[in-house]
């Protein structure tokens, strides 16, 4: 039962933190590219699947669901962090 | 990463084998699109042909405010001219051009989907939009990771790759098979998988895009509408427009590249009024919008068209998407292509069965088969041969539907999906075994059977194509008698097998109880 659990935990972990980090990632690259805007959005988003493959690997490859969890819920927090502080900061100076 | 491998590749398996085989159909949907349309005459991308086009739409459309011309390329044959009366999409009308050395009314051409049903299916599967493209890139996402995770598992694939064993021991053919094919289009499939998320980034990623916040414009003000003033107002002409079509074409195929392919006349009847060349591919493998000419449709003038600087991150973004599309495939590389795509649906459906052949027999030894191991064997079943059992119903439905039928192309898609589902009916209440052996002659019989189909249906066509030299419509019966071949030999093969599986043992012997075998699974 407790392994089902994992596993599933896992799954969450691999998909909706997998996602999140590649959103966010996108995002982040977009925000800190300075090329013209089509471009910096294609090139945040292409690597972002690239990305969102290595965390769905890393969550059924981590030792425990624990850790597959901190292995992409802390980027994804950094990530987050960033976003929150670079998007203004970019949105003013496009303005 | 066995487990990852294993749960990746059954989950969307089913999707991702449609999406495989449609996507393979798809690398010849103008071919397909021809043998569906055989009544269909073939052009060529001629002055003359052109010029006939302009005149047929001044004799049926004199007023209408657009008009256009497409010139056949070598592969979909026919030229056909548009035009639009009144607002909207009924409005818009399209026709074939009759065959030049023939007087008289457009010919009547069968209605039908043709090849781009494939192609629609390829990524929106007959679902509402948006979900069929969702669904595909989910797909696309599992097929790249079961990819990574296949070759973690499988380290050693080089030396897998040298082992064929094709003796009567099903599942051990069944993994050499998915290792073989694994191994021979490994970046192939790579990068069809990645490229396809690519292609619709744009709906799988919006964030980035949502984000940034939007460029300002560059200052240049809408160019001001040119006043007609003294200027008539009109149309261009048939000689001026063929004038201009004389100017663009030598300006292209000066460079020794490729001629016009499409005109449009738009805003006709207005001091607006313009005439647009635009060309045909220059063969690169990055995806581009095709060049284009643009000249005042009273006065004649070129008009300038703006050019937007490139840079290298759209440039590699062209590469990928153009090399998804293989447009620029000629006929060798695209049979190459078309193979790959083939094997790849040989490796999703050898990998599907796998699930089961390793499963079965720790069942059968149970006693006891439980529900998901039930659903999978008949999924597996009614996808795999299910699909080549609606491909072929609608092969066979272009040949046998009558063609003044009112929505015939529709009706084609019907019988593709009523096939389908008759198919899964079918394996819910036959054993599986059987349902494989019947399933897999009806698919025999339905693909060898349709070059007869074609012989006595569409004969005539068929001869008149070979004997001016196109293969096209003679290479899909081929194509489809091959297919037809291959699915009776796997009949004939399970028939054989049936009696030998029960003592052979599926799972090792000394496997642990509850750990899936782990060479590959």
């Amino acid at each position: 039962m407790l392994a089902k659990l994992g596993v599933a935990s896992r799954w969450a972990a691999a998909i909706g933190g997998g996602y999140a980090l590649a959103a966010l990632s996108s995002v982040v690259l977009a925000l800190t590219l300075t090329l013209p805007r089509e471009e910096a959005v294609m090139a945040a988003s292409m690597p972002a699947f690239l990305i969102f493959a290595a965390a769905v690997v890393w969550a059924f490859c981590a030792r425990t669901a624990w850790l597959a969890w901190a292995g992409i819920g802390g980027p994804v927090l950094i990530l987050a962090a960033a976003v929150w502080w670079l998007k203004p900061v970019v949105i003013a100076a496009a303005v | 990463m066995t487990w990852l491998h294993t749960w990746t590749g059954l989950l969307l398996g089913w999707v991702l084998f449609a999406i495989m085989v449609t996507g393979t159909a798809t690398y010849f949907r103008h071919e397909i699109t021809r043998w569906m349309q055989p009544e269909m005459p073939a052009h060529s991308a001629e002055r003359q042909t052109m010029h006939a086009g302009l005149a047929r739409l001044q004799e049926i459309a004199p007023k209408a405010g657009r008009w256009g011309v497409e010139l056949p390329d070598a592969r979909s044959g026919a030229a056909s001219v548009w035009w639009q009366e009144g607002p909207g999409r009924q409005g818009f009308k399209r026709e074939v051009l009759p065959a030049l050395h023939q007087s008289g009314p457009a010919p009547q051409v069968r209605d039908t989907r043709g090849g781009e049903f494939f192609y629609r299916f390829h990524f929106q599967l007959q679902l509402p939009h948006p979900w069929g493209r969702y669904l595909a890139g989910a797909a696309a996402m599992f097929m790249f990771l079961a990819l990574i995770s296949g070759i973690v598992t499988h380290r050693q694939f080089f030396k897998d790759f040298f082992t064929f064993r094709s003796g009567r021991n099903g599942p051990r053919t069944t993994l050499d098979l998915h290792n073989v094919t694994a191994v021979l289009a490994l970046p192939f499939y790579l990068l069809i998988s990645y490229s396809a998320l690519v292609i619709f980034m744009h709906m799988y990623l919006p964030w980035a895009e949502k984000v940034l916040p939007e460029e300002k414009e560059a200052g240049t003000p809408p160019p001001a509408v040119k006043m007609a003033g003294e200027n008539p107002i009109g149309s261009p002409d048939l000689a001026m427009i063929l004038r201009l079509y004389d100017e663009a074409q030598s300006s292209w195929t000066a460079g020794e590249g490729p001629g016009v392919r499409r005109l449009e006349v738009s805003s006709r009847n207005t001091p607006e009024a313009s005439v647009a060349f635009s060309r045909f591919d220059t063969g690169g493998v990055g995806m581009q919008r095709p060049a284009r000419l643009e000249f005042n449709g009273l006065t004649g003038e070129a008009v300038e068209q703006k050019t937007e600087p490139k840079g290298i991150v759209t440039a590699i973004h062209s590469v990928i998407y153009g090399l998804h599309l293989a447009r620029f495939a000629g006929s060798g590389l695209r049979w190459g292509f078309f193979v790959m795509g083939l094997m790849g649906s040989v490796l999703v459906a050898t990998g599907l069965v796998l699930w089961t052949l390793k499963r079965r027999n720790r069942h059968l030894s149970a006693g006891r088969v439980p529900f998901g191991h039930w659903l999978v064997e008949r999924l597996n079943l009614a996808t795999i041969a299910g699909l080549f059992i609606a491909i072929g119903a609608l092969f066979w439905a272009n040949r046998l539907l009558p063609a003044s039928l009112v929505g015939r192309g529709d009706w084609e898609v019907d019988c593709f999906l009523y096939a389908w589902g008759a198919a899964l009916l079918h394996v819910c209440v036959r054993p599986v075994m059987r349902a494989w052996r019947e399933q897999l002659i009806l698919v025999a019989f339905l693909f060898s059977g349709l070059p007869l189909l074609d012989a006595f249906t569409a004969g005539s066509y068929l001869r008149g194509s070979m004997q001016a030299g196109q293969w096209a419509h003679a290479a899909f019966d081929v194509a489809v008698l091959l297919l037809g071949l291959v699915a009776w030999m796997a009949a004939v093969r399970l028939t054989r097998q049936k009696v030998k599986q029960p003592e052979k043992s599926l799972t090792r012997p000394s496997a642990p109880q509850d750990e899936p075998a782990s060479e590959v699974a």
